[in-house]
């Protein structure tokens, strides 16, 4: 875990992967009071960044094109540069200057709570 | 699918059990798969059925009969209560679902026409389709039957179709009377399979609140506006 003693939250840069976030992931994690999902998904944000090609899912409907991992019921939604380009997925994402991003970029676009679509099943 | 006179329809209620409604509460699976299994029935009505407009009181008929078809067959599919309201049977829960369609755009506000959205949804859950095909065959031949046909004639044929054990058909019933329900359990022959995963795939597809958080997502990316790991996490 990616913590320090004194309970903060530390980064850690991936060695191979540049990492960008909407405004919107930040602005939904600030207004999460629950400091214990916080904690899981900056872990698994890590855990992306290290191995972004394991366990790979799509989302689907208006999320096609975007990859998703679930930490608890938090889903955290992003796309691999290189992949989308391969996938031609760039007509869903849609990012700005999209020909400018190197291929070892990994975009985190939002997080979903998904409590409320399954009865707290997980 | 044509009802007989004389055919005793075993799935209505009597109006004095209607208490056993509040026992039967849609789980969240029984909302998807109302939800997928309305935006087929719309989309095959307007691509295969070829319709041009679909009333909200049509689109109402249609998914009464295609729920009352499965549930003669003892099918869980369409988990939509109905009564009798002026226009035959409503139901408040499908109207909510078709509001929300339209306030998402996954159907256009005049005419409930289809939109890219719904074609996509029907895409991404093709397994869903193939794994159900009983489900949609039964909509199909609804729409088959019914879709094309003037609202007036539709309703008359549903006003005179029989209800209970006696000689009384929905025209005779007073207004707000129950009239479809879901079967209880021990009734069910056959259930709509989705897995818990695409139950949630697809109410997120159909929360509005989810699709707004998607759209301010969307809008930062299309403009450029991103943070560094060390924004997003430092000060958390």
């Amino acid at each position: 875990m990616h913590k320090k003693g004194d309970g903060k939250l530390t980064s850690k840069s991936s060695p191979t992967y540049n990492q960008d976030f909407t405004d919107k992931f930040s602005d939904q994690l600030r207004k999460l009071r629950d400091k214990v999902r916080v904690k899981r998904i900056n872990d698994k944000v890590l855990e992306i960044l290290n191995a972004p090609y394991r366990d790979i899912r799509f989302g689907a409907g208006r999320w096609r094109g975007k990859r998703e991992e679930r930490t608890g019921d938090d889903r955290i939604m992003f796309a691999v540069c290189g992949q989308c380009r391969k996938e031609k997925h760039q007509e869903y994402n849609n990012c700005l200057n999209c020909k400018n991003i190197p291929d070892n970029t990994i975009r985190f676009f939002e997080t979903i709570d998904s409590h409320k679509y399954n009865e707290g099943r997980r | 699918m044509q009802v007989k006179n004389k055919e005793r329809i075993r799935f209505y209620i009597k109006p004095d059990l209607c208490f056993n409604r509040k026992l039967m509460v849609r789980t969240f699976k029984d909302k998807a798969t109302d939800y997928f299994l309305t935006a087929f029935l719309v989309n095959n009505a307007f691509t295969r059925w070829n319709i041009r407009f679909l009333q909200d009181t049509k689109l109402q008929k249609l998914i009464f009969l295609s729920e009352k078809s499965m549930i003669e067959q003892c099918e869980k599919g369409f988990n939509f209560y109905f009564i009798k309201l002026t226009h035959g049977p409503f139901s408040e829960e499908l109207k909510n679902s078709y509001d929300n369609f339209s306030q998402i755009k996954f159907l256009n506000d005049f005419g409930l026409k289809p939109t890219v959205h719904t074609r996509m949804i029907l895409e991404d859950f093709q397994d869903v389709i193939k794994r159900n095909q009983v489900f949609f065959k039964k909509i199909d031949e609804v729409n088959e039957q019914y879709a094309r046909m003037p609202l007036e004639k539709l309703l008359k044929i549903i006003y005179a179709m029989p209800w209970g054990r006696g000689t009384r058909t929905i025209a005779d019933l007073p207004l707000h009377t129950p009239i479809l329900y879901p079967m209880k359990p021990e009734r069910i022959s056959l259930e709509f399979k989705i897995t818990d995963d695409e139950a949630e795939d697809l109410l997120m597809n159909f929360d509005p609140e989810a699709i707004h958080d998607l759209s301010e997502a969307m809008r930062d990316a299309q403009e450029g506006r991103w943070k560094t790991y060390e924004q997003v996490f430092s000060d958390l």
